[in-house]
């Protein structure tokens, strides 16, 4: 048997690394994507105050620290038992779109776009942000940079820290919006939403009208027939803040609809001994194994899962590019890996359309900014959509609300058992017996696992992307027979 | 944008991540002893992109963080520059850009890049253990740490002030 390893070497300990296993005959066997856990996260939570673990977990990733600050904010709430008053609630909901657009506008123009703008087995060296502004121009590059600051300056506004935020509180938040402050950010919205539609239009022109492209998403080795979960709103659209998570199966059926609190009820979590990432499952289901299909319990929180458990989107602008995207790729759902790309700058549309709503809405300067917290704080639990999938924070306090437990499902951790498994099917489709294994393929190979925008500094460290590389080809008697370093 | 002329001392890490913050400390704990009028002190938990806008209009920069290589003992301080440029724990971002890339990527869209950029690294042993206290070994060391990195940053920002006085 021949092992591919494809082995991120930045950190001596503490990297994740692909395990490509190849047949005797060259076909790959199987295919283990591995991550190491950070460590102590509950320990570090337990015996301090609850209203502090929304500044803390802030710091478990500088990723995504407003997603842990707005479901840590939620969770305490309900400890508490209380909910925000409608201005607090819009704030935070403002603060989380300027979030979704600042993350969103990355991923889309230094992570996937330049697998397609430049090209999918272009060199490393030119496929990169560089090789990206090079092909679409510098100007591109300038207005992404002014986007991602203008979203940040949102968040630092309304958070007190565009990383490490502060503004929630049990029962609300703890500073209001002038009117000067919301004049700005309605102005700022109305530039989010002529970004996103040009980056809409960008993913038009360079991915839609390439008919290789087209062919990739929908027939290449990415599609993975999974069950779809997502945060809906009273009416079943696509909402990242609040509503609850509804799960529709492989066919759009709704399979579970559930509030955030009933989450033990639907999800469970299987352990394998050789991951230290824990494997999310649909528990009414059960666990069958890293298989896709209908009877599997295996699902997808993504940018595509979540317009696939959706019945829409909640903003106009959004809603006609959804339908869009069904159309063109054949109906709902859709299975295609690569077309949470689309999904993701359907998304930013979206984000950027509710934040200039929340910013016209007459409650966003109210004053009423906190409720009261008059109950016996007890044990809560919070859900909000990361922009890598759903997050769930499950505090336990005792009557002083001093933390005794800490539980965190995070939003990549949903998908560790389909990124496998995508892993595992694009490798299988790309490594073909007697061809040499190229940084090319290698790339395709990584794509699988880039459209997923995972984010293991959460629940681990670090994750391949653009850090480098060594991938080994071994023969069946473990001896090394080709390498390849990336740095 | 930042005066041209100022120098820059970016501590990079994560504090509740072990030995993973030590910049951090390092620049939290060094900022009122050289505080002096031309250099600011800055701390950032992610690099890549975020850093563009942190760095960009400084001629100098000198960016402490942790790194892993376990070639040396935890403790030791390591010296690059880009001329022999080493990754250190955050200098890059998975989620967007390697630092490089972060470099000349602001250079061509007309962001102000430092002309001078030292980087300090100090070997850490443990990173994925959330503490908001350092292993063992660093924290013995770390007073001695403190001081060579102090003389380090001096040194440098002496370099700078007599250029400009020169000038």
């Amino acid at each position: 048997m021949k092992r591919i390893t494809i082995d991120p070497i930045t950190r001596l300990e503490g990297h994740g690394k692909i395990e490509i296993f190849l047949k005797d005959d060259g076909d790959v066997d199987n295919v283990y994507f591995q991550v190491p856990e950070l460590r102590g996260f509950e320990k570090f939570c337990e015996g301090r105050p609850v209203e502090e673990l929304s500044q803390i977990v802030t710091k478990i990733c500088g990723v995504c620290p407003g997603c842990h600050h707005m479901a840590s904010g939620k969770a305490a709430d309900a400890v508490y038992g209380v909910e925000p008053p409608p201005t607090a609630r819009k704030l935070r909901e403002l603060f989380y779109m300027a979030h979704f657009i600042h993350s969103h506008i990355a991923h889309f123009y230094v992570l996937a776009a330049p697998d397609f703008v430049v090209g999918p087995t272009a060199s490393k060296a030119e496929r990169n942000i560089l090789g990206v502004i090079e092909k679409v121009g510098v100007d591109i590059g300038t207005e992404v940079m002014k986007q991602r600051r203008t979203a940040q300056e949102i968040q630092a506004l309304l958070g007190g820290h565009q990383t490490h935020c502060v503004m929630n509180i049990p029962g609300g938040v703890r500073k209001g919006l002038s009117e000067e402050e919301r004049a700005d950010i309605e102005k700022k919205a109305k530039g989010f939403i002529e970004f996103s539609k040009f980056t809409l239009q960008i993913f038009d022109n360079i991915v839609l009208a390439n008919k290789d492209y087209v062919d990739l998403i929908l027939h290449g080795p990415y599609s993975l027939i999974l069950h779809s979960m997502g945060l809906v709103n009273e009416n079943n659209k696509v909402n990242f803040y609040d509503g609850k998570v509804r799960v529709v199966d492989t066919k759009g059926n709704e399979h579970c609809k559930y509030a955030p609190e009933d989450y033990r009820e639907f999800v469970a979590e299987r352990v394998e001994p050789w991951s230290y990432l824990k494997f999310p499952y649909l528990k009414k289901i059960g666990w069958k194994g890293f298989l896709d299909g209908q009877d599997s319990g295996v699902y997808h929180a993504t940018p595509l899962s979540r317009l696939n458990a959706a019945d829409g989107m909640a903003t106009p602008l959004a809603q006609v590019e959804y339908e869009r995207m069904y159309e063109t790729l054949g109906g709902k759902p859709v299975h295609a890996t690569m077309a949470m790309h689309w999904a993701r700058l359907i998304e930013l549309l979206y984000s950027a359309e509710r934040c200039l709503e929340l910013a016209q809405d007459p409650d966003i300067t109210g004053k009423e900014l906190r409720v009261p917290l008059d109950n016996i704080p007890t044990e809560g639990v919070g859900i909000v959509e990361a922009q890598r999938g759903t997050l769930t924070h499950h505090y336990w306090t005792d009557k002083k609300g001093i933390v005794t437990k800490v539980n965190i499902i995070v939003g990549t951790t949903n998908n560790n058992a389909a990124i496998c498994m995508s892993l595992k099917k694009a490798a299988q489709g790309l490594i073909k017996k007697g061809e040499e294994v190229t940084e090319g393929i290698l790339n395709m190979i990584e794509m699988a696992f880039r459209a997923y925008d995972p984010c293991f500094s959460c629940a681990t460290h670090h994750l391949p992307g653009e850090m480098p590389l060594i991938v080994n080809l071994r023969d069946s008697k473990g001896e090394i027979i080709q390498t390849i370093k990336r740095k | 944008m930042n005066s041209s002329d100022e120098i820059l001392v970016l501590g990079l890490g994560n504090e509740i991540l072990s030995d993973d913050g030590v910049g951090v400390k390092i620049v939290n704990d060094l900022a009122p002893r050289l505080e002096m009028p031309g250099v600011d002190f800055n701390t950032s938990v992610l690099g890549g992109l975020e850093l563009l806008e942190i760095i960009s209009g400084y001629h100098t920069i000198i960016i402490v963080d942790a790194i892993m290589t376990g070639l040396f003992q935890p403790g030791e301080m390591l010296r690059y520059s880009l001329g022999n440029y080493r990754e250190t724990l955050h200098l890059s971002n998975p989620h967007d850009t390697n630092f490089k890339v972060t470099l000349v990527f602001g250079e061509k869209i007309g962001i102000q890049i430092p002309r001078v950029i030292r980087i300090l690294a100090i070997e850490v042993e443990e990173c994925l253990l959330f503490s908001n206290s350092f292993s063992k070994t660093l924290a013995s060391k770390y007073q001695d740490i403190l001081l060579t990195t102090q003389k380090y940053i001096k040194s440098i920002i002496a370099i700078r002030q007599n250029k400009l006085v020169m000038n």
